[in-house]
């Protein structure tokens, strides 16, 4: 067996390792840069240099918001938490929540607006967009414009769409979100529901879930998490008990109860017909 | 059979290595001796700032507090520097034509801050807090000298890791009552190590010498 050219040997490896380890050492004999420091113009009385501002906001995901309290030191965000009066939330924040926090920080991120692959500003756009020039285009009644967006609940986003279709009566709106369980929302609608079910977690003696990972990955799942939690703090009080059916893995699985009568720990209530 | 080696290589011999173990021991000592020295800790070496900002005469002149500008020293890690805005109220009528506060319109009229070059710098990986400091008895005067005599700002002391352990060690030579945290060449009335223990008890003042104070 011979060596390879390109191959890394143990005798380079060790050599990379000392003079990298080497150089390491050369790291520490720099010189500090020159620092400046720019205070404020005009100092907001809010904000104070070296003090963490907390500020409510809320999350959209699938059109359900999550109150979050996010931390921001002198303007930047650096933590998500839950907001402890927010009832989607009742003070935890989940991985979606927590992550959100480095999409601010996403190089990737926009940071212009750009009509095809030109920048553009917010002026052209408004002009672009002034209802004169606009309908030249479109139509007098909008039917040649679409908007896409995420679905939402919010009263600010209806308003202004409500207002839109004053404008433009014949637009198409149209919703999407790449991961929604469309399955549950159409099964609610084939059960004639144009309602949200929300439910008392707290309530259930006996859950039986479905398809359906409510402690990690469906609306409202964080107040879901601590209800069902709540109710299994005591075992001498009356606690709750979970049966899941799934078919692929999920938290609320690993969550479950074995079935009555199975005690080995890997049946996890996951009926095996 | 005759001397491989010519006599002299004997001294010779015994010169290099005895300039081997100088050069071994002289060079480290040199190198650790000159990171302390003002030189290369930066200290007593006055920094310009965009504003010719004469301290001497606002600290000593018009007696105004510290805090006046430094305004968040008692509350925040960071002691802070003014907004534009804080000169202001004095300035408005006074120096606004001169040539000197000429940065100090321009920020105002743009809405650009200010660029004052720092003079106390630490490490990225040492944390400080000035409001502690301040609220356990340590005054401005001990770590950033006599102000009041600067025409240009500079660092005072060290700022080298035995420099903070040194009063961490022994907080008691250093503290002073709360009134006279901002307080320029101030004396103590007692003598200080009697004082400083009274104050230490007062103020709840610990020895924190672990690691992890700072170095977070």
């Amino acid at each position: 067996m011979t060596d390879r050219n390109d191959e890394f040997t143990r005798r380079s490896f060790l050599k990379a390792l000392g003079a990298s380890l080497a150089l390491a050492g050369l790291d520490g004999c720099t010189r500090m840069p020159a620092e400046k420091i720019l205070p404020f113009v005009r100092q907001p009385p809010e904000l104070t240099p070296g003090i963490p501002v907390h500020y409510a906001t809320s999350m959209v995901i699938d059109g359900y918001a999550t109150g979050i309290v996010v931390e921001a030191h002198e303007g930047r965000p650096t933590k998500i938490e839950g907001n402890p009066d927010h009832p989607a939330s009742l003070g935890a924040a989940g991985v979606f929540e927590q992550a959100s926090l480095l999409q601010l920080y996403d190089p990737h991120r926009a940071t212009m607006l750009r009509t095809g692959r030109s920048p553009a500003t917010w002026e052209t756009f408004a002009a672009a967009m002034a209802p004169a020039k606009l309908r030249q285009r479109v139509g007098v009644r909008g039917a040649g414009l679409a908007l896409l967006l995420e679905p939402t609940s919010s009263p600010l986003l209806a308003g202004l769409l409500a207002r839109l279709q004053v404008l433009y009566p014949d637009m198409g709106v149209h919703y999407y979100a790449p991961l929604q369980a469309d399955s549950a929302n159409e099964a609610l609608a084939a059960a004639g529901g144009t309602v949200i079910p929300q439910y008392d977690i707290r309530a259930a003696r006996v859950i039986l879930a479905m398809d359906a990972d409510f402690l990690a990955a469906s609306p409202f799942h964080l107040r879901y998490a601590r209800e069902f939690a709540d109710r299994r703090r005591d075992p001498l009080q009356d606690m709750n008990r979970l049966y899941v059916a799934e078919p692929s893995y999920t938290v609320t699985g690993a969550a479950a109860d074995p079935l009555p009568g199975r005690r080995e720990p890997g049946a996890r209530g996951i009926p095996e017909t | 059979m005759a001397a491989l080696f010519p006599r002299w290589t004997n001294p010779a011999a015994r010169a290099t290595l005895l300039a081997l173990a100088i050069i071994a021991v002289g060079v480290p000592v040199m190198l650790m001796t000159w990171v302390r020295t003002p030189n290369a800790t930066g200290q007593f070496k006055p920094v310009a700032q965009p504003v010719p900002f004469d301290h001497r005469l606002h600290v000593t002149g018009f007696n105004i507090d510290c805090r006046y500008c430094h305004a968040s020293v008692e509350r925040s890690a960071i002691a802070g520097l003014p907004s534009t805005e804080t000169c202001l109220p004095c300035h408005s009528p006074v120096w606004t034509s001169s040539r000197e506060f000429a940065p100090v319109r321009t920020s105002l009229a743009t809405g650009r801050p200010l660029q004052w070059n720092r003079v106390y710098r630490l490490p990225g990986f040492v944390y400080f807090n000035h409001a502690i400091h301040v609220s356990k008895g340590v005054g401005c005067e001990t770590c950033h000298g006599r102000v009041d005599r600067m025409a240009q700002v500079y660092q005072a002391v060290p700022l080298a890791m035995n420099w903070c352990v040194s009063c961490h060690r022994g907080p008691e030579e250093h503290l002073r009552p709360a009134a006279a945290i901002t307080t320029m060449g101030w004396k103590p009335p007692i003598p200080q190590r009697e004082l400083g223990r009274i104050l230490k008890a007062q103020y709840h003042v610990r020895e924190l010498t672990d690691c992890t104070t700072c170095h977070r």
